[in-house]
Order: C-alpha cells, then sequence, then structure tokens
C-alpha cells in the first residue's frame, strides 16, 4: 500500500505518466509474485528511460533522485515481500499523502517511509543504508565543485551504490530456484 | 529463474541506462534496487532445527505417519519446507512458515517403495520472507526403518515364484549331453523332465505321466562336491539335513539312469574328508556320507566377500595341514572338463566358493551350486514378529550375497518344498 501510493504521489509530483506503470506489479503481487516481479523490471527500466537527465545539484534534479529512489525501494518491498494493509500501514500512506503539498516535505516524508519499511524489513541491517545515504549526501555535497556533470554524478552514484553489492557479497548464500508459475 | 538474479541484471539494466543518458535520478533508481538486494542477503541468517520421527516399522506401498518439529531459531521470518530425499520412500514435501523464535508440529506421510532395511534421509529448505534465497538444514531423525512386504506383494511373489526344480536347473545350466533324435526308453516322468517329452499314448494306458528318453550325445563325469562340514549341518528344527540326503540320492539315482559316471568329493572347511567314486547306489552313497544333523543355530547370515585373515589361515593350516580351504582343495581333486555340482552353503564362506568356481573354470569343468537356504528350512510354527525380522534381514543379505555369485558360479537355491513327493516315493 505504502509503495503504491508512493509512486502514485512521485508521479504527480514530478508530473511523469511513466509511474502510473507501477500500479501493475502492484496488482499482479496480490496474485503472483513472480510475474509481478517482471512487470517491476518492466516498470523499472521505463523509468530509467523516461528519466530526464537533470544535475543533482538543483533542485528538480534532488528532488527527481530522492523521489525516484525511495519510490522505486518502497515499491519493490511490496513486489517481492508482499502487499501490506494494517493500521501502521495506514497510518505512513496518510502522512505520504499529506506532505505531498510541499516537495520538501513529500521528500522527508519518503526518506522517512523508506527508512522505517527497511526497519520493519531488515531490522537492524538498515543502518547500513542510513549510513550510506549519508555518507553518499556528504560525499556529493563535498564534490559538488568538481562533478557538475550529470554522466559524471551518475557514475560516482553507481559507485557508491557498488558498495553495498561488496558489503553483500561478505555472506555466502544460495538463489532461490523456482518456476516461472509459482506453486502455492 | 532466480528472483536474486533478476534483480542484479535489472539493477545491472538501471545502472547502464543512467549513465548512458547522463540522469543521477536514475542512477539512484538502480542504487535503490542494489541496497534491497544487498540489505535482504545481509539479513538472511537462517537457524533452524528440524526433527522428524518415523515410526520404527511399517509395511511396503502403505503410508505411515511421521511427526515433524520445525523450530525458526534465526532473526528472520521464512518458509521451512521438509521433503524426502530417499528413493526407498516417497513422501509429499510439507512446507510452513515461520516467524523467529517460532515452532511449529507438522505430520508427514511417508509411504515405504522398498522392503527390509529402508534408509531414509529427509532434508529441510529455508526460504526467507522475500523469496530470494535458500539454505539447506540436515533433518534430526532416526534414518532407518524396518518395512515388511504387504500381503499383495507376498501373494504376487508367490504367484511368479516358480517351482524350483532342481534337476531340472542343474541339468539346464550343466547342459549335460545334448538329446539325440534315437529313442532309448520310456520311464516314468521326473520333476526337470521336458514336458513336451511326455508319451500321452503311454500315460493313458499305464496311468501315470511317461516320458519318451531319447539317447545323449556325451556321457561325461559327474562330481558332486558336498559340504559335510557340521556348521553346515547346524539346525534347530530339523529337516535340511534329511532334505540334503534326499537331494544327493535323488540326484545320483537321476544321473545314474543317464549313464553318467558319477564321483563324490566331500570336504569341510579345513580338508577334503572323502572321495567315493565310482558311485553306483545312491543309497550306499548316503550312507557312506554319513551327513547327520547338528544341534545348533544354524548361520544365517552371510560372512563378508573379503580374503582370509593371516590368523584365519594359520588355523586352517594347523587343522588341514595348508592354507586353503576344504571346498577349494576339493575342486582340485575334481577331473578337467567334468560337470560338478556343488552342495553347500555360499554364506559360511563365499570367498572360497568364489575361489573354487574360479579353479573349476581354469580346468574347463562346468559347476552349478545347489543352495539349500537355511532360513526356508527354519520352522515357522514357532516363528515370532523379532524372528522375523532377524529372518528377513538375513535372507535379505543372502539375496544379495547370490546375486554377486552368479556372475562366478550359477547358485540354484532349493528350500523344503522343492522336492516332490513323488521324487521321494521313487527314491
Amino acid at each position: 500500500m505504502i509503495g503504491l501510493l508512493a509512486v502514485l504521489l512521485a508521479g504527480v509530483v514530478l508530473k511523469e505518466w511513466a509511474f502510473v506503470l507501477g500500479i501493475i506489479p502492484y496488482l499482479l503481487r496480490l496474485k503472483d509474485r513472480n510475474f509481478a516481479l517482471l512487470a517491476f523490471y518492466a516498470y523499472a527500466v521505463v523509468l530509467a528511460v523516461m528519466a530526464p537527465g537533470v544535475s543533482l545539484y538543483t533542485h528538480e534534479g534532488f528532488l527527481q533522485a530522492v523521489v525516484l529512489f525511495t519510490s522505486t525501494f518502497l515499491l519493490l518491498d511490496e513486489v517481492l515481500g508482499g502487499v501490506r494493509f494494517n493500521r501502521e500501514a495506514t497510518i505512513v500512506s496518510m502522512l505520504l499523502l499529506a506532505s505531498a503539498l510541499n516537495d520538501y516535505t513529500f521528500m522527508v516524508a519518503l526518506l522517512g517511509a523508506t527508512i522505517y519499511v527497511a526497519r520493519l524489513r531488515f531490522r537492524e541491517t538498515v543502518y547500513y543504508l542510513v549510513g550510506w545515504l549519508g555518507a553518499s549526501a556528504l560525499a556529493l555535497y563535498l564534490l559538488r565543485n568538481i562533478i557538475p556533470d550529470r554522466v559524471a554524478q551518475s557514475f560516482l552514484i553507481i559507485g557508491l551504490g557498488l558498495v553495498f553489492l561488496l558489503l553483500a557479497e561478505r555472506k555466502g548464500v544460495d538463489f532461490l530456484e523456482v518456476g516461472l508459475f509459482e506453486k502455492k | 529463474m532466480k528472483r536474486a538474479e533478476v534483480l542484479l541484471s535489472l539493477a545491472a539494466v538501471v545502472a547502464g541506462t543512467a549513465y548512458i543518458l547522463g540522469s543521477p535520478a536514475s542512477a539512484l533508481m538502480g542504487v535503490a534496487i542494489m541496497a534491497y538486494y544487498s540489505l535482504a542477503r545481509v539479513t538472511f541468517r537462517p537457524v533452524i532445527k528440524v526433527k522428524r520421527t518415523l515410526p520404527e516399522r511399517g509395511i511396503e506401498g502403505e503410508p505411515v505417519e511421521s511427526r515433524i518439529s520445525v523450530e525458526n531459531l534465526s532473526p528472520i521470518p521464512g518458509t521451512v519446507t521438509v521433503s524426502e530425499t530417499s528413493r526407498e520412500a516417497f513422501a509429499r514435501g510439507v512446507k510452513t512458515f515461520l516467524k523467529p523464535g517460532e515452532r511449529e508440529y507438522l505430520e508427514q506421510t511417508i509411504v515405504p517403495l522398498a522392503k527390509g532395511r529402508i534408509r531414509l534421509k529427509g532434508r529441510a529448505t529455508f526460504e526467507d520472507e522475500l523469496g530470494l534465497f535458500v539454505r539447506e538444514f540436515p533433518v534430526e531423525e532416526r534414518d532407518e526403518m524396518t518395512v515388511f512386504p504387504s500381503q499383495k506383494s507376498i501373494r504376487e511373489a508367490m504367484r511368479e515364484r516358480h517351482q524350483v526344480e532342481a534337476l531340472a536347473e542343474a541339468e539346464k545350466e550343466l547342459g549335460i549331453g545334448a538329446e539325440t533324435m534315437e529313442f532309448e526308453e520310456l520311464r516314468e516322468f521326473l520333476p526337470g523332465d521336458d514336458i513336451t517329452k511326455i508319451d500321452w499314448k503311454a500315460t493313458s494306458r499305464l496311468q501315470k505321466l511317461i516320458v519318451r528318453v531319447f539317447q545323449r550325445e556325451t556321457m561325461v563325469d559327474i562330481y558332486l562336491m558336498v559340504n559335510v562340514d557340521p556348521r553346515f549341518h547346524r539346525e534347530l528344527s530339523g529337516g535340511k539335513t534329511d532334505y540334503l540326503v534326499l537331494i544327493i540320492a535323488q540326484l545320483t539315482a537321476y544321473f545314474r539312469r543317464f549313464g553318467h559316471t558319477i564321483r563324490v568329493v566331500a570336504y569341510d572347511d579345513n580338508r577334503v574328508v572323502k572321495v567315493i567314486e565310482p558311485v553306483h547306489d545312491p543309497l550306499t552313497l548316503v550312507e557312506k556320507l554319513g551327513l547327520k544333523r547338528e544341534r545348533g543355530l544354524p548361520v544365517l547370515r552371510p560372512s563378508p566377500i573379503s580374503r582370509a585373515s593371516p590368523l584365519s589361515r594359520l588355523v586352517m593350516k594347523l587343522k588341514g595341514g595348508s592354507g586353503a580351504h576344504g571346498i577349494t582343495k576339493a575342486s582340485m581333486k575334481v577331473s578337467e572338463g567334468s560337470y560338478v555340482i556343488i552342495v553347500d552353503d555360499p554364506a559360511l564362506h563365499p570367498t572360497e566358493l568364489m575361489k573354487a568356481s574360479g579353479i573349476l573354470k581354469r580346468r574347463a569343468s562346468r559347476a552349478v551350486l545347489l543352495y539349500p537356504n537355511p532360513i526356508l528350512f527354519s520352522d515357522k510354527s514357532s516363528l515370532r514378529e523379532d524372528d522375523l525380522e532377524v529372518l528377513y534381514r538375513a535372507y535379505h543379505e543372502r539375496k544379495e550375497l547370490v546375486k554377486r555369485l552368479m556372475g562366478h558360479v550359477k547358485v540354484i537355491e532349493v528350500g523344503p518344498g522343492d522336492l516332490l513327493p513323488v521324487v521321494v516315493r521313487e527314491l
């Protein structure tokens, strides 16, 4: 519920119709996780292509970056973990809705919702996310005069993002293999 | 599909697109996917305890219930699936979702597909809530179960079991003297005779089954190698030694009837006890062999196929003058190109039996082993349930041994039912 609302509000705030496609994986998730994931794949690719290239150091670019990051995270959580309908989810959704009147409150509310959802799902591991967000924001702030170019900014963000993968690689795991049509 | 791989590839595609288009916002989108995957992976620390309680006994093809206790000791929720990996039993996997610290009891229906002592091997897997990762865990259980044959399979086995006709099988296996087209005589039907040779006219005239006998091409020497060791004649209820006496007499009479020269080599564990040649009268032979019943528990479980230890070789040397077993020495007494019928229990000395059959093969002799299975001679009226299990296991092991021996010598297993009253009366 939070993910869907975040995506729809993001579309309204950024005036981008492609966010509406987020409804498809959400609805599919009610029936099948695999098809929902594949629909999410398509949604993410479309959104990545449609998102206009704007520098992070502008108001529009910053808003776009925060909204895309958080709404993707929240929708993916619902696609994989299932749709939550409970009192807490309703309160968070209401707060998101109320915050959408102003860009800054909306960004704060989205970040808060993301950390809240991640805390519920990943417990104390969420501090990695908080730490990364803080470290990345600091790095981007310190480098504001060195990387005015959008490509360089993208490169830096991807590089910082790879830290997550390096962190995760420390743990050996087996990937779960399932058939496309999941057995209940 | 592997969902984790889908996520990783999506992150790569989005990040690549962001870099090409110069879109930092899209790059952050890719990072969001990477972050989600990574957090899920770091959080995945499953610890579960699965214990399955199996019934000690079951019946082939009939479902038995097992009880499974599953406890999630990890800080993450997930789905635990318990399945059976052994081919000797079928069990549908059971699944349950467990929150951290939760314990649940499940029932699993297991259908044993094999008989005897079957080994079951359960496997438990833990999948995380997001359906990305999996880990296997061992299932604590008593992994063996005794499975008795079902009534249906016993009935089927009895239907399929053909009457072992020792003489016919021995003769067929040895290929003793092929028959010619020249008529020799008419005689009464004996077990093992070809039913196509029945002379129906003579049968209706004499009101007895009469067969036509044709002349044989060769009259080769037949050797009977008989184990006279007391261990072989040990029995509790009686019957096996009497049966052996009869079958030896029967074999002698049968082959004498065709004019074969019969020689008998009696041996025990250490030496050749006596050589009787040529044998004219079955009753005299039986008397000379002096086979008698030994009181005691017969050897049920077979000895392993392995080389004799230095100590046992030393004992044999002291008792018999050399380190070779009696059966090995007896096989040396057989002339080249003969037909040999060994009357012995392969479970007593399988390795030596294989050695002896090798010697006989090298001497261009053909051999069969007539094997009176002591389990078939046990007294069924006094059997208890526990005895039944012991006998069944021993029978199973003996079957496995016979399978291995078949590559060396043809084994004909016989039981008390394989001696027909008609033959006994004839003797």
